[in-house]
Order: structure tokens, then C-alpha cells, then sequence
């Protein structure tokens, strides 16, 4: 599905990502955890393609093809999608509208028939029920004025009606309260499906109770410093990144976690 | 005198037609005015902006005929199912007339016919009462020969609205409208306006507006004229006792539109809305200058505009109001957000107060910006290209001006035009 090799990636001259290396099976979820900085949000912008940030050395594949030379759009009719840690306000466009045009603009680009305004609305309120998301969201203009939860749920619902191939959740459970995570962690789990993946990323344990990952990492100055099972996450928990930086070489942390 | 002005004064001098006496006497007056002001240059304040020098390149040749069935033919064309209670026609100066019967007791006449209501409406005339050192409208009085004039009666409604088509045949000329507009006590009235010149003309257009107390006018003008077209409008609009002035427009056309309107608020909580459109690409220059007088307590104004200008296009907004002494309980409101979508477009917003009461609320904003690359790269992670999403999100942008029209018809035939003029300029 996807395979990312030591990749380097610049931005504004600074080197963010220092060679990192990740390779994600279908079907499989891989659970990004790391202390603030790390590069975790630059991993999904560089996934989806956002301009100023400068690979200068490695690779990325997805399902096969060269990542890199996709434009924004061109990645998300591929099936990438990115769950942005800060969704953004675009006042004036009806939220409904937007996706739908969204979801047009994959499924032509696929070849696959349109859906009318009709169609799109019973799939939306659909979703948005599962998600115990509040309908009148969808009328209004996406994102805007949205509190940080409703935000959060809003890519949710978005990534359900896409039904991208791989999803990326940068910190969707931040801004959560415990009952829409709970909701919000249903909705991603519904989703799973043998032919999707999904990369988590998060600070939080708690998250990886719902959304039971496959492989948990650690991104620690640019590179996956720690690589193991579930109980990776819950030593992180209990003990901080501080043991992370104790160790000098990532070699010496992989054999610590595991 | 300018050379520009000799043009103009003597242009067309072959179209006599009989104004009446009284009309003639008030010509003759504003002859003299033209010739002390002369025209407007850079050095006046408002129209600081504005260069005239366009206009002293060209000639202003005499009229031709018109085609009176092609003009009919083209102006259907333009209004298409719309609800319509009514279609004035102006072909340059001659003018066309198809009206439903709610408005045969209000339609006095046209001003060429000036034996009566002509001359009534031009010295009543705000501009003949008040004054003004902008030689363009002192011209447009003394060459004005047709224009639409009624009274509205008291308590009338007319529920569709009266549509008025804005047209030329000939190709490089310069006409003069001039209307008077009055709706009695408790009357309302939608007027829509479609400005749809071609070629190198210039349109000089003043309207006199006065509403009654209680009245209510919906007044929507698209200006979509040929990218050679100038077009100077002025507008006076007089209010009284708790009248109301919806005023929407639509500036996507014409090389140099500029428009002036001053609004008298002269009776308390009389109210005045301005929402306004400008959409300018290549070399066109969109011109607004609003300014209101609150005279009376307890009126209210908002201005809003949005500006989308790409390409070498410029964009001038003068938002202006005056509190006079003792108009308590004024609320006015301003606002300008305009996007450039490119380096060499132009905007200059200029929102002024000047407030001389006590208990006032008064705000003004004006903005400018660009794409947001954080919300273009929101919308393209989603799947929309780059066409696509600045499509979006411009017309999210400009979307609460349109959204302003109540009738459901004009909004969405509105909103046809505003997409239309994007996809253009995207
Ligand atoms: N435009 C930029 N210019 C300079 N530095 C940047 C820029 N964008 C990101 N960075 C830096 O890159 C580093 C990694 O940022 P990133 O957002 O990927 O961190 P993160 O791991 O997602 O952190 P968090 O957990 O706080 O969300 C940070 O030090 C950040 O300041
Ligand atoms: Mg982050």
C-alpha cells in the first residue's frame, strides 16, 4: 500500500524529516506517536502533497506508483486522505456542496457516475448520523465557526464518504470529549476493511484502546525511533518520550522497546 | 473649457428635441454649471482614482437609427424566465416600454415628453435642489432627453419587478439618461437593472430617487457592459420616515464603471443597505463611491463589498457616512473584503466616518487579501483541482453579497452570473 524510504524532508531551508523509513501493508493500521515537533504533521502534509515542503532525498510509493509526482488532487483520487490536525475554515461554502463536489470530482476522475444532490444528501445524513454529528453542520460553511470537536468529526465524515484507500488521522482525537471519541473511534472502525489502511496519528494511548492499531511507532527528531506492538504505546504513556532521548542511537531504542 | 468637455458638449447637438420652456430655462442653468466646474480631474478628491484620459482619446459621433425589434429580441434574451412586472427598454437614448397593467396609474412618462411630468420631476430634482461641483452630472442635465420617470402611489405594491434594460446599437457614442424615481407612503417597488452596453460608448446615467414614508425599494443593478464601455452613474436618494433602500450591485463588466450615489437619510429610522460586487479582470476599472447622511435619529446604514480583481484590474471603494448633530440612535455599518488574484491588480478602500452626534454605533472593516493557500490545499487534498478550488473558494468568498437577495429567482439568477464571471476570470 505504502512504502516511504528514508525520506528527507525540508522546510524553509530546515530540515524536518531526517530520513525515515515506514512501509504500511493493506488493511493494517499503524499507530504514529512522538513528542511535539517531531515531524508527525509533516509526514501527512508531505503525504497529501502540500506545497514548501521539499523532499530532498528518498522515496514514497503508493499502491505502486510514485507519490511524489501527484499533485494534491491527484493523491486523494489515487485514495489518500489526509484528516488534518487544524481543519480549515472556508467561509461561504456550504459544507454539503463542498463535499459533494468532492466526491464528484474522485468518482469522474474515476470514471464512475456522479451523484445528485439527492443521492449525495441521504449518503451525508447517513454518515453524519453514525458519527452522532448534528445535520444542520452540513448546511452550514465547512468548518466555519465549527467548535474543535465538530471540526474533528467533520473530517471523519469526510473520510467516510470518500472512502479513501489509505486515510491518514493526524490527531483526530485531540479535542475530542470522551464520548465523541468513543463515536468518532466507531466511525473509523467501521471503516476498516482488509483492502484500506490507515495511519494514527496520536498522543494518546486512550485513542489506541478504540482504534487498535497494528503497529505502533515512534517519530523522534525526523525518524521512526521505535517500532513495536500495542504495548509500545502504553510505555510511552506511563514513562514520556525522556527515555527516548536517554538512548543515543534509534537501533538502541527499537532494541529497548522490544 | 477641455477639449474632453468641447466633445461632449457639442456632440450629437443635431438631436434636437423640444424639452418645453421650463426645461430649457433649467438646461441653460446647468450649462453654466458645467462651464464653471468643468469636468473632474485627479486632483479631486473623489475621483482621485479615475483617470478621464480614456475618454479624451475617443470621438462621440452622431446617433443612428435603431432596430427596435432586435433590441426587444436581445433584452428577453437577457431576462429570460425572470418574474417580471414590467420592461423598460433604453436603446441609447430612445426608449421602449412594455408594462403590466398594475402600472398604468404610475408610469407618468418619459422626460422627452416634458410638457408636464418631465419638467415636474426635473425641478424637483434633487440635483437641481442640492448641488454639486461634478461637472459629469451638471452635463448629464444638460443633454439628458429621456429617462424613467414615475411615482409610485401611496400604499402600491407591485410584487415582481420592473425590469430595465440598458442597451446600445451604434458603437462609439455617448448617451445621457436621466430618471426620477418615487415611491409614495407605504408603496414598495423591485426594480432590477441590466446593464448590458457594447463598444467604445459612454454612458453618463443620474438617477433621482425619493421614498416615501414607510416605502420600500429593492433595487438590483448588474452591470455587465462590454470590456471598452464607460459607464458614470450618479445617484441621489432622498429618504424619509422609516423608508428602507436595498441596493444591490453587480459591477462585472465595462472598462471604467464608476458610480456615486449619496443617500439622504432624512427622516427617522429611515434605513439604507449597499451590497456590492466587483469583479474586475484585465485592464477594467470598477469605480463605487457611496456616501450617507444620517440628518434624522435612528436611522440606519450597512455597506458591504466584495472585490475580486485579477489581471491588471483596479478597484476603487469609498465608503462614507455622516452623523449630523442630534441623530441619535444612528447605527452604520462598513465593510470592504477584497481579493487580488494577482500582482498587478489594484484595490484602494478607502471607509471614512464622520460622526458629529452622541449615540452612535458605528463600525468599519476594510480587508485585502489573497488565495489562502492553507484553504486551496484543503480543497485540493480533497480531490478538487486547482480550477476547481479557487472556483470555490472565491465564490465562497464573494457569496454573502448575492446572498442578501430575498426573491429565490433573482438570487439564483444572480448567482448564475457571479459563477459565470469566476469560471472567467479563474
Ligand atoms: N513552515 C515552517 N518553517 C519552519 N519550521 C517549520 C515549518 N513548519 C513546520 N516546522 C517545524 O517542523 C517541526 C515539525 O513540525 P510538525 O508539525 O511536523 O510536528 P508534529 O510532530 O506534528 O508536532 P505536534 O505533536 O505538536 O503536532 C517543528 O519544529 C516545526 O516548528
Ligand atoms: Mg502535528
Amino acid at each position: 500500500m505504502l512504502k516511504i524510504e528514508n525520506l528527507h524532508v525540508e522546510v524553509d531551508g530546515k530540515e524536518i524529516l531526517k530520513g525515515l523509513t515506514l512501509e504500511v501493508n493493506p488493511g493494517e493500521i499503524h499507530a504514529v506517536m512522538g513528542p511535539n515537533g517531531a515531524g508527525k504533521s509533516t509526514l501527512g502534509n508531505v503525504l497529501a502533497g502540500r506545497d514548501g515542503f521539499e523532499v530532498t532525498a528518498g522515496s514514497i510509493r503508493f499502491l505502486g506508483e510514485d507519490l511524489l509526482t501527484l499533485s494534491p488532487d491527484e493523491r486523494a483520487i489515487a485514495g489518500l486522505f489526509l484528516a488534518f490536525q487544524y481543519p480549515v475554515a472556508i467561509p461561504g461554502v456550504n459544507n454539503a456542496y463542498f463535499l459533494r463536489t468532492a466526491l464528484n470530482a474522485q468518482r469522474t476522475a474515476r470514471g464512475e457516475p456522479e451523484l445528485d444532490a439527492m443521492g449525495f444528501l441521504k449518503l451525508a445524513r447517513e454518515q453524519a448520523g453514525i458519527l452522532d454529528m448534528d445535520d444542520k453542520l452540513l448546511q452550514r460553511a465547512v468548518n466555519d465557526g465549527f467548535s474543535g470537536g465538530e471540526k474533528k468529526r467533520n473530517e471523519i465524515l469526510q473520510m467516510a464518504i470518500l472512502e479513501p484507500k489509505l486515510a491518514v488521522l493526524d490527531e483526530t482525537d485531540s479535542g475530542l470529549d470522551i464520548d465523541a471519541l468513543r463515536i468518532v473511534s466507531q466511525g473509523v472502525n467501521r471503516l476498516r476493511d482488509p483492502q484500506r489502511s490507515m495511519i494514527v496519528i496520536t498522543h494518546y494511548q486512550r485513542l489506541l484502546d478504540h482504534i487498535v492499531p497494528d503497529v505502533v511507532h515512534v517519530l523522534a527528531d525526523g525518524q521512526i525511533v521505535a517500532s513495536g506492538d500495542k504495548s509500545l504505546a502504553m510505555k510511552l504513556e506511563k514513562e514520556g518520550y525522556a527515555w527516548l532521548k536517554a538512548t543515543k542511537t534509534a537501533s538502541e531504542a527499537l532494541t529497548l522497546a522490544s | 473649457m477641455t477639449a474632453l468637455l468641447n466633445k461632449l458638449m457639442h456632440a450629437n447637438e443635431s438631436m434636437n428635441i423640444d424639452v418645453g420652456v421650463g426645461v430649457e430655462k433649467l438646461r441653460q442653468e446647468a450649462q453654466k454649471k458645467v462651464l464653471q466646474y468643468g469636468l473632474p480631474t485627479l486632483r479631486d478628491e473623489r475621483w482621485k482614482y479615475t483617470s478621464l484620459k480614456l475618454l479624451e482619446r475617443r470621438e462621440y459621433p452622431d446617433s443612428t437609427d435603431f432596430d427596435e425589434a432586435a433590441a426587444i429580441q436581445q433584452a428577453n434574451k437577457i431576462i429570460g424566465d425572470l418574474p417580471s412586472a414590467g420592461l423598460v427598454i433604453f436603446v441609447g437614448e430612445c426608449c421602449l416600454l412594455s408594462l403590466a397593467p398594475e402600472w398604468a396609474d404610475s408610469l407618468s412618462m418619459l422626460l422627452s415628453d416634458a410638457s408636464t411630468g418631465g419638467q415636474q420631476a426635473l425641478t424637483a430634482d434633487a440635483l437641481v435642489q442640492d448641488s454639486s461641483s461634478d461637472g459629469f452630472i451638471w452635463l448629464n442635465l444638460t443633454r439628458a432627453t429621456t429617462g424613467l420617470i414615475f411615482n409610485l402611489p401611496v400604499d402600491k405594491s407591485i410584487e415582481k419587478p420592473l425590469h430595465v434594460v440598458y442597451l446600445n446599437q451604434s458603437n462609439a457614442q455617448a448617451w445621457y439618461l436621466r430618471h426620477h424615481w418615487k415611491l409614495a407612503g407605504n408603496s414598495k417597488l423591485t426594480i432590477m437593472e441590466h446593464q448590458y452596453y457594447s463598444g467604445a460608448g459612454l454612458g453618463n446615467i443620474y438617477r433621482s430617487i425619493e421614498l416615501g414614508e414607510n416605502s420600500e425599494l429593492n433595487w438590483l443593478t448588474v452591470q455587465q457592459t462590454g470590456s471598452e464601455f464607460v459607464l458614470l452613474q450618479h445617484n441621489h436618494i432622498q429618504q424619509q420616515h422609516n423608508s428602507l433602500c436595498k441596493q444591490l450591485n453587480l459591477d462585472l463588466g465595462a472598462r471604467l464603471a464608476r458610480q456615486e450615489t449619496r443617500v439622504q437619510l432624512a427622516e427617522p429610522e429611515a434605513g439604507y443597505r449597499y451590497a456590492g460586487l466587483l469583479l474586475g479582470q484585465q485592464r477594467q476599472h470598477q469605480d463605487q463611491h457611496v456616501q450617507v447622511n444620517h440628518e434624522a435619529v435612528n436611522c440606519s446604514s450597512q455597506q458591504s463589498y466584495r472585490t475580486v480583481l485579477g489581471g491588471h484590474a483596479r478597484g476603487v471603494v469609498n465608503t462614507a457616512a455622516k452623523v449630523a448633530t442630534g441623530a441619535d440612535g444612528s447605527d452604520v455599518q462598513q465593510n470592504t473584503a477584497s481579493m487580488l488574484l494577482s500582482n498587478t491588480a489594484e484595490m484602494d478602500a478607502k471607509p471614512e466616518l464622520e460622526i458629529y452626534a452622541d449615540e452612535v454605533v458605528a463600525s468599519h472593516g476594510a480587508t485585502i487579501g489573497q488565495l489562502d493557500e492553507d484553504a486551496m490545499f484543503y480543497l485540493r487534498s480533497r480531490g478538487l483541482n486547482m480550477d476547481l478550488a479557487r472556483q470555490m473558494l472565491v465564490g465562497g468568498f464573494v457569496s454573502n453579497i448575492v446572498e442578501t437577495i430575498e426573491a429565490d429567482e433573482l438570487r439564483a439568477y444572480t448567482e448564475v452570473l457571479v459563477r459565470q464571471q469566476l469560471e472567467q476570470m479563474l
